[in-house]
């Protein structure tokens, strides 16, 4: 028996709503940063599923684009954000306030 | 074969080039390397620019329709190309006082350009994220380029969480347009909305609601633009002045060929939504910049209005062939990023004296100190403000103009009061530098040839662009008329 794919697009949306309310509450500077991860595999999840479901293989090439891109983002994020805690020791967004928010 | 490698041909040649920069800069033991890599990316660019006039007419699709060379794409891209030119000029000298002697400026600047001329010739939904990513990755570096100072690395943690946010919500949209239509390649999702029963489907509906929140974030339209005047203030201010440039040409290319090219026939949801966005962000933008007394978030808060009368032009944009819309698209755009890196200019030239700083206040009686810098910066704000006979007027009236001829009489109306708003807080900047006293007896502004000969060829330009404008029209109407056809 297989799975619906109407519940495949149900849980992805789930995820996606997940971490975009997790971006919008959460206030270190990492976890919002994993909530933007979890919003990219909702989107990995809804390609494959797209994919099976139309029988094509392109969807799931995307994923591998969407990856590559979400890789490059840790990388820079990270970087930023390392550099943030140097020099704040800390990395709540509520503690920069030099510019208002 | 030979076709796919011509349509990405100028994309090619700056990604190649900025990667011989990048080497020539690692092996140079030069003592002015700054100097040195600033010439070279300034070489690459006006290469690609070349290549972009040589490729003029042609109208080529490659790779299966994933990437189009045509008229707006080779338009748009030189716009693009120009913006990082006058970056890469305002930069060199910007580096030096602020004793910054990194020369990854400029190839970040070279690559973030690459993305960018993919984004307004992507024929694709996948592409045009990736020449988004491309675009954006490198800025997010720039923007935090002042590594010790606080408020850029503030600028930068800001412009990457919420540009990483945007791209979640854009890539959601395309996953769900995919799921709808099972295709992302633009000419065959204009083909498949074209029935009724995909063209109604909810799932294709919230793909494309999730993808203009994406673009309504990068393109900081009320009332997704909150991040906005932040970054444009805490971010070194080349990079504000490519910020603001660049990004929203591809930004507002890459929408004009979404929504035109392969969504055309949702035109009356996407109309209504950004109908909705265009006059926000005309009223909030220019009533919030009213109250700046800050030059950046001043600038920050006129280019989300601006953004808002660009939009106008894309919610003109409906019936293709007779359409006024997508080529005073392309035609504000120009004219838009001519006559802001014209202000940013100005107001690196006035960062540039000691202990400069970017109030209000610091233009202070700059008439009499530096009278020809002060003309310059008001014809930049005349321009910005839409006042004839300068070129931002011409591109005002065109847009206004293609919102009439649409139907769209309240858009137009607000537009031109919202015009009626931006005179004032650009008339105070005036005021400021010519009815009151210096503060300090003789400010002492830089004198690098290339941020003055930026300046006064942005200057000319806005004065020419608005003298001779129907010639431009008439040219960028020919180019557009053969636009899109996928």
């Amino acid at each position: 028996m297989t799975v619906p794919f109407g519940w495949y697009l149900f849980l992805s949306a789930l995820l996606f709503v997940i971490g975009a309310v997790g971006v919008l509450r959460r206030r270190n500077a990492i976890l919002l940063f994993m909530c933007i991860e979890l919003m990219l595999n909702a989107v990995n999840l809804t390609f494959v599923a797209a994919a099976r479901h139309l029988g094509q293989l392109d969807g799931q090439l995307f994923v591998f684009l969407v990856i590559l891109v979400a890789a490059a983002e840790v990388a820079i994020g990270l970087s930023i954000i390392i550099a943030i805690y140097k020099s704040h020791r800390s990395v709540d967004v509520d503690d920069l306030k030099l510019l208002k928010w | 074969m030979a076709q796919n490698l011509i349509v990405v041909l100028p994309e090619l040649v700056l990604a190649l080039l900025s990667v011989v920069v990048l080497l020539i800069d690692i092996f140079s033991e030069s003592r002015s390397r700054l100097r040195q890599t600033a010439g070279l990316a300034m070489m690459a660019v006006v290469l690609t620019l070349a290549v972009c006039i040589a490729l003029w007419g042609k109208n080529l699709s490659g790779y299966n329709g994933i990437v189009r060379l045509d008229s707006m794409g080779l338009l748009l891209s030189m716009v693009c190309l120009v913006s990082a030119g006058a970056t890469i000029l305002l930069a060199s000298d910007y580096l030096r006082q602020i004793g910054s002697e990194k020369t990854e400026f400029f190839l970040l600047i070279l690559l973030s350009t690459v993305g960018m001329m993919v984004m307004v010739k992507a024929g694709e939904l996948l592409t045009l994220f990736i020449g988004l990513e491309t675009l954006s990755i490198p800025l997010y570096v720039l923007a935090g380029f002042r590594r010790q100072e606080p408020r850029s690395q503030e600028a930068a943690l800001k412009y990457f969480l919420m540009g990483a946010f945007a791209s979640g919500f854009l890539l959601y949209g395309i996953a769900l347009t995919y799921a709808a239509t099972g295709t992302t390649i633009f000419s065959e999702l204009r083909h498949s909305t074209s029935t009724e029963a995909i063209a109604g489907s909810p799932i294709l509906l919230a793909g494309l609601g999730l993808m203009l929140v994406g673009f309504a974030f990068k393109l900081a339209l009320v009332p997704f633009h909150m991040w906005a005047p932040d970054v444009y203030e805490g971010s070194p201010t080349p990079v504000t002045a490519f910020m603001s440039t660049g990004v929203k040409v591809a930004a507002f290319g890459a929408l004009v060929r979404l929504l035109g090219g392969g969504l055309a026939s949702l035109q009356e949801g996407w109309g209504t939504a950004l109908w909705m966005l265009a006059a926000l962000s005309i009223l909030f933008g220019n009533i919030l910049a009213l109250k700046q007394n800050n030059l950046k978030r001043l600038l920050a808060y006129s280019s989300i209005a601006h953004a808002g009368y660009i939009l106008v032009g894309v919610v003109a944009y409906h019936s293709l062939p007779t359409a006024f819309g997508p080529w005073a698209v392309s035609y504000y755009l120009a004219a838009y990023v001519v006559m802001n890196l014209g202000a940013f200019g100005v107001l690196i030239l006035v960062q540039s004296r000691p202990g400069g700083a970017e109030k209000l206040e610091d233009l202070r009686g700059l008439s009499q100190s530096h009278p020809l810098v002060a003309l310059c910066m008001t014809f930049f704000l005349l321009s910005l403000a839409g006042m004839p006979p300068f070129w931002g007027f011409v591109a005002k009236f065109y847009v206004f103009g293609a919102a009439i001829q649409a139907g769209r009489y309240y858009l137009a109306i607000i537009g031109v009061l919202g015009s009626l708003i931006s005179i004032f807080y650009y008339l105070r900047i005036i005021v400021e530098m010519y009815m009151s006293e210096p503060t300090e007896p003789e400010p002492k502004l830089s004198s690098s040839l290339a941020v003055r000969v930026t300046v006064g060829a942005a200057a000319l330009l806005t004065l020419l662009g608005g003298l001779f404008s129907s010639g431009l029209a008439d040219a960028a109407r020919d180019a557009i008329r053969m636009l899109i056809t996928p």
